[in-house]
């Protein structure tokens, strides 16, 4: 009975440090804090090497017929006509959301390293962060504000940069200026602390660092700078595939109720890639119509017109599908292709052949060229192209950019930039339901509109449309 | 022959053993009719009258019938006087009994051998005590002791004492004109018996123990608010769910049928929190359940408590504010004689009428609809465009006519076939049935001096309404209290239950679903069509189509399975079985301090565990169309499977435990003869609960040799047509956690009341709780939550003891704050760390789940009430309740700008605040010896709404409010909180009618007219709240019962009423947009109401339903402004008889002849129907019907019970 009550007391007065005791971490659930959770949360796909999607349904590579439009969600079919609005009082806007989502991410990143976290794997975290931080600023930019001009652009309306982790204080819109040099000098830095190349493929590398700050600058007209660092990303990386090994495309198109092939070009075997991102979202129903304008460019020798398109147009007879680059395992288990957008040589052999064509180094530039497109023609078809000036040899590349760089999500901006040359301008028509839709040359409709959610809840200002 | 023995022989009657005789008598007359003695039967002959001696009276029957033998000691009638015999004939028996009637003696016939013994006089057993005060623990001088039988008796002595000689069995009854008298029955000698007399102004307001699960406090000293439920009304309702029998027995407490779920929800005094934990605290002997309620048992429930306001809840802190049941066990008592129970049911509930009460359209209007949309070419695109989803059999002979294969003619006799058939016919034909279910309880208790205990074992089976389904439970429930000695009482509870849930009824698969299914073009979600059949013309299992048949054909030639879709064979092919055990131990260790103090140890520990195992068979549709999408022809032609043959398994594994150990004193004390009374307890506790979830997948599974197929399931196969998928990507990865969670709680508290002159009490309580609430910070783990209370007994005081009407009349008023969690809001960034990703490459990955937010803190609600319990003329008695509570902090989704990373987040976002008072009061109307008539009512107002919001809400926010039936959205999710508005307001459109072209008008906010307008138009325009108008709350405000009992003799009958008044509904929608239905929102059968659409000009003048136009933006704008208008928002005030019961208790005399105290009959019917409701189109407003979703209310429900005990 004694040692019941003794028992009994120890039990009745059994404490324990609340703290410690308190102090359960549940087994699915992270606060980020050390290398290991900034690992996982960069290597989030769904997240940072997720695109926008919205350029694929307005430039001149998709054609959409009125009953296909009908099965769309009407943001989409908006971003088609080039209306006014586009998103109306759809609150999650992916193409905006998402992004500032992911820079949210490299910010919390960013702000929590500190001095206890060392060695090679904090530099390659922290560039992975700078890397995504303006890559996902650039792609806001590109879609949300006008084409760069470098007379303008310091006073013209950007978006808003966001480089803390401070959710609730008060944003206004950046310039484009300040907005482009924060992403050159993210990227810049991330340079010097990236590897040259990625241990996976989704991950950043300054292959990939430079892949973007080509591209960027490409876009800002900076050639010099853009040919750099081409350069530099295909000093480390210039494998091109051969594209008479590569499979012809599928000759049934998927439907939404069946998953697509994965096509060499992208995944993670492909060796011209040096970094992946895709655009969610794109709808399986509407995602392979192709403007038959574009299939008509393709050589009959050009393995491109098989390899990303079925020609044999089993739906639609009218229009022939692309079925190329895309992936299906998107996140939510979605079957919806998501294409390709990320850094690859090809894109690198073409920006750097661009620039070199307008510092007139006309036979560099076409040796790029003949360089990558050798490799997309049946073997022993090919001859290389010649140019007599820097405008032959520019229109050439320029071709040949969009027959190589086709529903990579970059032909829409392309359109944006070579407007501003006046020689290079295209009007964009579209006729839906007998209705026909025009967009000029530098129309205010090549900037989308900044969703009403976002307008609503911080009162930054709308785009002109 | 006189045989006389020398030898003294008791045949001693035996109190026990004669019990037990006639026990084994009752079962044995049934197998072998009655006893008969010989002796009966024989006569012998008096020759004259005389006076003899027994001894004489035996040697004369001895004469006459000489094979009679009388065995009985020698001298034993030596004493007896003479008997007196009359001439004649005479029955031996009867002589026999005739002499010793009246006379100590024994007589036992054993065919003629008669035995006559003398019987034992009854024992004197000495009785010596003393007689005590309960509270005092003082003698009583002057009290008396007496027997019941005869009142004869002393009074005790001025120690207290008493000495007596009883009789075993003698009832003995202690009495003083100051104390309420106890009796007690003798079956031995006791020198040093203690008797505690309960002080009678004491057990006058004392009369129930209210258990909150820390303490049981006496009612009078409770300041706050609670009900206890009746439980003889809650004895009687026949439902295998505990909270399900409570609907109606208390005020306060609202049930509510209508979210998405079809779940049962209950709010006590409204809802004080928007997106946290809703649900009311149960607790079960001190302790939360963790698991599910089903697994108790209601006949092992001794009593119920509701603890509403802040005080009576308070002592349950942060998890209190939602109120809290307390269910409180049956036990075993000290000194109480055996007592075995017995109880069983059964009841029948008819099957669901799905086709009577949904508003689904008919299958000749939705033939109707389908050749609209043929007509206007919108099918085109679906039929043209290859895919693989079937045709239906209407659109095929549209496309005949069109195609000139058919003649009109010929198409229309076969639509007129196709417009009898109903597939939601068919399907309540062969696959609902009638639900039965059986109840069987059992339980024994009793107790000695040292110990009490209790044994109860359950067994319920419930055979569902959908052909297949089936449940059982089984129970087991034990509970011990030991006297270890003068200071230490333990006690074990331990709670059993098994589950078995057979799920096998068909209930659809991928997406597919018989009913919800009526969409025309059958894109992602194939569905049935209303003309589609389960049995052909022949009654043989029909196939539905769900491949378009172009693109399968020869394929089962080629060596694919086949791709046929047989529902009525599917109904065979599952294999789902749910089983849950858990267990539930409760340790209790109380010692005694001193006679103030003690202290208490609890410890609380409970196990669920369940494991469901789902097979699904290779020939089953799924099954067979997955085996067939990764089957592919390899380069020689060669079909090559990606999946073996073999069954579909899957067997998940999840458990939940908790546990707590509480340590608690306790103290009691009165000083000045009840001048002063104090009691207090405080303590602490700490918890924790553990949950985890498993998953196994396998295919290729041979259920007869018990073999599996390894698989890669990330691998990429190649499908059918042309892509690749991974298995894992369909069926989840082969064995993955989908949960495991940890949480530790610790929490102080305190609570005290003291009660002056027994008429003023003032309580307080205090709790601290804390917890590992992930990401808090540390400071704010803590939070003390508190109430205060007073209480006033104003019959007691002297301006109204000199009213005899007034028999008790206590006002009591409380304030206090309790609080709520959340888990989903945390301070800190926090991530979901995912498995392997289905990426581009698979790594695992974290995804960011909230942002910071360092201002984060718990919700706190303010309660404020006062109450006042009456009962006046010894005939009408009850409560009254006004409350006020203000719950700040409200969590809530913030939206926020999306440039910060988040759309929304759980941020303390809103304040509510609710009011409300509820009546409960009980009035006996007649009572004479055979007949009462009594009558309850309880009336509960309760009005909630938003204070404070820091949400500006979108039109179609606004418009999901109301938790919509039916509703693809979670409700939890659609509560968006409006300013000046309750919880769950209703808004809709200002309906102008429709036009002469059959478009929709609305009054814009602007003051103009807005026709045919579109969704997004409608967007833009209505950008606030007070745009729209404004048409009252989904929750019933006012609600109660009526219940009349009516008792006359042994037979009971009680009718309750329940009511719900001054809520709105809306009516179910309309929803035009075909292409919208056929998302991947799942499909539904359209409404009725399209059949009444506007077709023609004039027709704006008979219904308001729009026109049906075939565009898309102008027939989603149409409908959905309809949907949405008042005109669809109807009164949901309703009356409905809700339950009828009757009881039949057979009386002891009745009983006698059976080893049965008691028995009752008792029959239930339910859900009997309205006696009267505000809206006009036949609508149970409790369960809103809508086109696409089976949610529809429960039939009535009839049952048989009795109880037995022994």
């Amino acid at each position: 009975m004694k040692y019941i009550k003794f028992l009994f007391f120890v039990l009745l007065f059994t404490g324990c440090s609340t703290d410690e005791f308190l102090n359960v971490k549940p087994a699915n659930l992270l606060i980020p804090q050390t290398l290991e959770d900034f690992r996982l949360l960069l290597d989030d796909q769904y997240t940072m090497n997720s695109f926008p999607v919205s350029a694929f349904y307005s430039d001149d590579d998709i054609h959409l017929t009125t009953a296909r439009l009908e099965l769309l969600s009407p943001w989409r079919g908006n971003l088609y006509q080039w209306k006014k609005n586009i998103y109306d009082s759809q609150q999650d806007v992916r193409d905006w959301n998402n992004p500032y989502k992911a820079i949210y991410v490299a910010n919390t990143v960013l702000s929590q390293l500190n001095s206890s976290h060392t060695g090679t794997e904090r530099n390659t975290i922290e560039g992975e962060a700078l890397f995504y931080r303006a890559v996902h600023h650039y792609n806001l930019v590109s879609l949300f504000a006008k084409a760069y001009d470098p007379n303008t652009a310091a006073t013209d309306l950007g978006i808003p940069l966001r480089l803390n982790t401070n959710i609730e204080s008060a944003i206004t819109r950046n310039s484009i200026q300040e907005v482009m040099n924060q992403v050159i000098e993210d990227l810049k830095q991330a340079v010097t602390l990236l590897p040259e190349l990625p241990s996976i493929i989704t991950r950043p590398s300054k292959a990939s660092a430079y892949g973007f700050l080509a591209r960027i600058n490409l876009n800002m007209g900076n050639y010099e700078a853009a040919w750099t660092a081409a350069d530099e990303s295909l000093k480390i990386k210039n494998e091109l595939i051969d594209f008479n090994t590569l499979e012809d495309s599928p000759m049934q198109a998927p439907t939404a109720f069946v998953p697509v092939h994965i096509k060499p070009i992208i995944t993670t075997e492909n060796s011209e890639v040096s970094f992946v991102a895709y655009s969610d979202q794109i709808n399986a129903n509407i995602f392979f119509f192709t403007n038959p304008e574009l299939v008509k460019l393709y050589n009959s020798n050009d393995r491109r017109r098989i390899v990303y398109f079925d020609t044999s147009a089993t739906i639609d007879s009218t229009f022939p599908v692309f079925a190329g680059n895309y992936f299906t395992e998107t996140n939510g288990g979605s079957s919806d292709p998501s294409p390709f957008v990320g850094i690859s040589t090809n894109e690198m052999y073409l920006i750097r052949a661009e620039c070199s064509a307008r510092s007139n180094a006309i036979s560099n530039a076409m040796n790029d060229l003949n360089t990558l497109l050798e490799q997309r023609y049946v073997t022993g078809t090919f001859v290389d192209l010649t140019a007599n000036n820097k405008d032959e040899a520019l229109d050439i590349i320029l071709l040949e950019r969009r027959k190589e760089l086709a529903f990579r999500g970059l032909r829409w901006h392309d359109l944006k930039r070579l407007n501003k040359d006046p020689n290079r301008q295209k009007t964009l028509q579209r006729i839906v339901n007998g209705e026909i839709f025009s967009l000029q040359p530098n129309g205010l409709r090549y900037v989308l509109p900044i969703p009403l959610e976002e307008i609503r809840r911080s009162g930054i200002q709308q785009n002109k449309r | 022959m006189i045989i006389n023995l020398q030898k003294l022989v008791y045949m001693e009657e035996h109190h026990l053993l004669n019990r037990s005789l006639i026990c084994i008598l009752f079962f044995l007359c049934v197998f072998s009719g009655s006893l008969q003695l010989n002796a009966q039967n024989t006569t012998i002959n008096i020759p004259k009258d005389e006076y003899i001696s027994i001894d004489e009276v035996f040697q004369l029957i001895k004469q006459q019938e000489s094979d009679f033998a009388f065995i009985y000691q020698a001298d034993l009638f030596k004493n007896q006087p003479k008997v007196r015999l009359e001439k004649g004939t005479v029955n031996i028996e009867d002589l026999l009994s005739t002499i010793f009637k009246n006379r100590n003696f024994k007589v036992e016939f054993n065919n003629k051998t008669v035995t006559i013994s003398k019987v034992k006089p009854l024992q004197q057993l000495m009785i010596k005590g003393t007689v005590f005060d309960l509270k005092t623990k003082e003698v009583i001088i002057g009290a008396s002791a007496y027997f019941k039988k005869n009142k004869r008796g002393v009074s005790v002595d001025f120690n207290g004492g008493f000495t007596l000689t009883a009789n075993a069995g003698d009832v003995l009854v202690f009495s003083h004109i100051n104390y309420e008298t106890k009796e007690i029955t003798i079956d031995k000698e006791i020198t040093d018996l203690q008797i505690f007399l309960i002080p009678k102004s004491f057990i006058l307001d004392e009369i129930t123990l209210i258990s909150d699960g820390y303490q049981k406090i006496s009612k009078e000293r409770i300041t706050g608010a609670v009900s206890t439920i009746d439980k003889q009304l809650f004895d009687q309702r026949i439902n295998t769910n505990i909270v399900d029998k409570l609907d109606g027995l208390s005020t306060g407490l609202l049930f509510s049928s209508n979210s998405f779920d079809g779940e049962q929800k209950i709010s006590i005094r409204g809802r004080s929190t928007i997106f946290s934990n809703d649900k009311p605290l149960i607790i079960l002997d001190g302790f939360p359940i963790e698991g599910d309620i089903n697994d108790i048992n209601p006949n092992d429930i001794e009593n119920i408590n509701i603890l509403k306001d802040a005080a009576a809840a308070s002592i349950w802190g942060a998890r209190a504010s939602n109120g809290v049941i307390v269910l409180t066990s049956k036990k075993g008592k000290f000194n109480e004689k055996t007592n075995i129970t017995y109880r069983t049911n059964v009841s029948i509930q008819s099957k669901p009428d799905y086709s009577g009460y949904l508003p689904v359209i008919s299958t000749p209007d939705y033939i109707n609809i389908q050749k609209q949309l043929f007509d206007l070419g919108i099918l085109d695109e679906q039929l043209n465009r290859g895919l693989n989803n079937p045709i239906p059999a209407a659109v095929k002979l549209f496309l005949g006519v069109r195609n000139g294969t058919l003649t009109q003619t010929q198409a229309d006799t076969q639509l007129a076939k196709l417009g009898t058939y109903d597939v939601l016919k068919d399907y309540e034909q062969y696959f609902l049935r009638s639900e039965i279910s059986i109840q069987n309880n059992l339980s024994i208790q009793g107790g000695g001096e040292k110990n009490n205990y209790l044994i109860s074992l359950g067994y319920d089976k419930t055979t569902e309404s959908l052909v297949g389904d089936e449940n059982t439970r089984i129970t087991l429930n034990t509970i011990n209290t030991l006297k270890l000695n003068d200071k230490f009482t333990a006690n074990l509870g331990l709670y059993l239950t098994k589950g078995k849930d057979v799920n096998n009824g068909y209930r659809g698969d991928f997406g597919y679903s018989i009913i919800s299914g009526a969409n025309p073009f059958g894109s992602v979600n194939r569905a049935a069509h209303p003309y589609d059949r389960l049995v052909d013309d022949n009654g043989n299992p029909a196939n539905i189509e769900r491949d378009r048949s172009s693109s399968i054909q020869g394929l089962e030639d080629q060596g694919y399975l086949s791709f046929d879709f047989k529902p009525i064979e599917e109904r065979k092919l599952n294999d789902n079985i749910a089983e849950e055990f858990s267990t539930r131990l409760r340790l209790g260790l109380n010692y005694n301090i001193n006679a103030l103090l003690n202290a208490d140890i609890k410890l609380g520990w409970e196990q669920n565990n369940s494991l469901t195992t789902n097979r699904s068979d290779q020939n089953s549709y799924s099954i067979r169309n997955l085996i067939n999408l990764f089957t592919v022809p390899d380069s020689n032609g060669i079909l090559r499977r990606g999946i073996p043959l073999g069954d579909f398994y899957t067997k998940i594994n999840s458990s939940i435990d908790a546990y707590t150990l509480r340590s608690q004193l306790n103290y009691e004390q009165q000083f000045q003869d009840f001048k002063h009374n104090i009691t207090a307890l405080a303590g602490f506790e700490i918890r924790e609960t553990n949950e985890e979830r498993y998953t196994i997948t396998r295919i290729g599974y041979n259920k007869d040799n018990l073999t599996f197929a390894p698989y890669d399931g990330a691998a990429l196969l190649p499908t059918r047509n042309g892509g690749r998928l991974s298995i894992s990507r369909i069926l989840g990865e082969q064995e993955q956690f989908n949960s495991f969670i940890k949480h530790r709680y610790i929490s102080t508290f305190a609570n005290a009341s003291y009660t002056y002159l027994q008429k003023y009490t003032l309580s307080g309580s205090l709790r601290s709780d804390a917890s590992d609430f992930f990401g808090v910070n540390e400071n704010q783990r803590f939070n003390p939550f508190w109430s205060v209370g007073l209480g006033w007994k104003l019959h007691k005081e002297q301006f109204l003891e000199s009213h005899d009407w007034i028999n008790q009349l206590n006002l009591r008023s409380t304030v206090g704050v309790n609080g709520n969690i959340n888990r989903a809001a945390t301070a800190l960034p926090t991530a979901s760390v995912s498995g392997v990703s289905n990426g581009y490459v698979q790594v695992p990955y974290a995804t960011i789940l909230s942002p910071e937010n360092k201002n984060l803190t718990w919700e706190r609600t303010f309660q404020y009430n006062i109450g006042l319990d009456f009962k006046l003329f010894n005939r009408i008695s009850g409560n009254l309740e006004y409350y006020k509570k203000n719950t700040t902090d409200v969590f809530g989704q913030k939206r926020i700008n999306p440039t910060s990373g988040f759309i929304n987040f759980n941020a303390n976002v809103a304040e509510t605040s609710t009011n409300g008072f509820e009546v409960d009061i009980s009035a006996v109307n007649i009572q004479t010896n055979s007949f009462n008539w009594t009558t309850n009512l309880l009336f509960s107002y309760a009005n909630d709404k938003v204070t404070k919001s820091e949400n500006r809400q979108s039109l179609y926010n606004i418009l999901n409010t109301d938790k919509d039936v039916g509703s693809v959205f979670d409700p939890r999710n659609a509560y968006f909180p409006i300013e000046g508005k309750p919880l769950f307001g209703v808004y809709a459109f200002d309906w102008k009618g429709l036009n002469s072209n059959g478009d929709a008008v609305l009054a814009a906010p602007n003051g103009t007219e807005i026709i045919a307008p579109t969704i997004d138009q409608l967007d833009i325009l209505y950008t606030s709240p007070s745009n729209l108008l404004y048409l009252g709350r989904v929750n019933a405000p006012y609600f109660g019962r009526f219940g009349n009992t009516f008792t006359y003799k042994n037979i009971s009958l009680t009718a309750n009423i329940g009511f719900k008044l001054g809520h709105v509904y809306r009516a179910q929608r309309l929803n035009y947009d075909f292409h919208y239905l056929n998302s991947s929102f799942g499909a539904g059968r359209p409404s009725r109401d399209i059949a009444n659409r506007w077709r023609a000009p004039g027709d704006e003048n008979k219904t308001n339903i729009p026109r049906f136009s075939g565009n898309r933006g102008q027939d989603s704008g149409n409908s959905y402004a309809y949907s949405f208008s008042n005109i669809n928002v109807k009164d949901a005030s309703h009356v409905r008889l809700n339950d009828i019961l009757i009881n039949y208790s057979f009386e002891a005399k009745q009983l006698r002849k059976f080893p049965i105290n008691n028995l009752d009959i008792y029959f239930n019917a339910n859900n009997i129907g309205i006696l009267w409701r505000a809206n006009k189109d036949g609508v149970d407003p409790d369960y809103v019907p809508t086109s696409y979703s089976l949610f529809v209310p429960p039939n009535r429900f009839f049952a048989l019970g009795l109880k037995c005990s022994f």
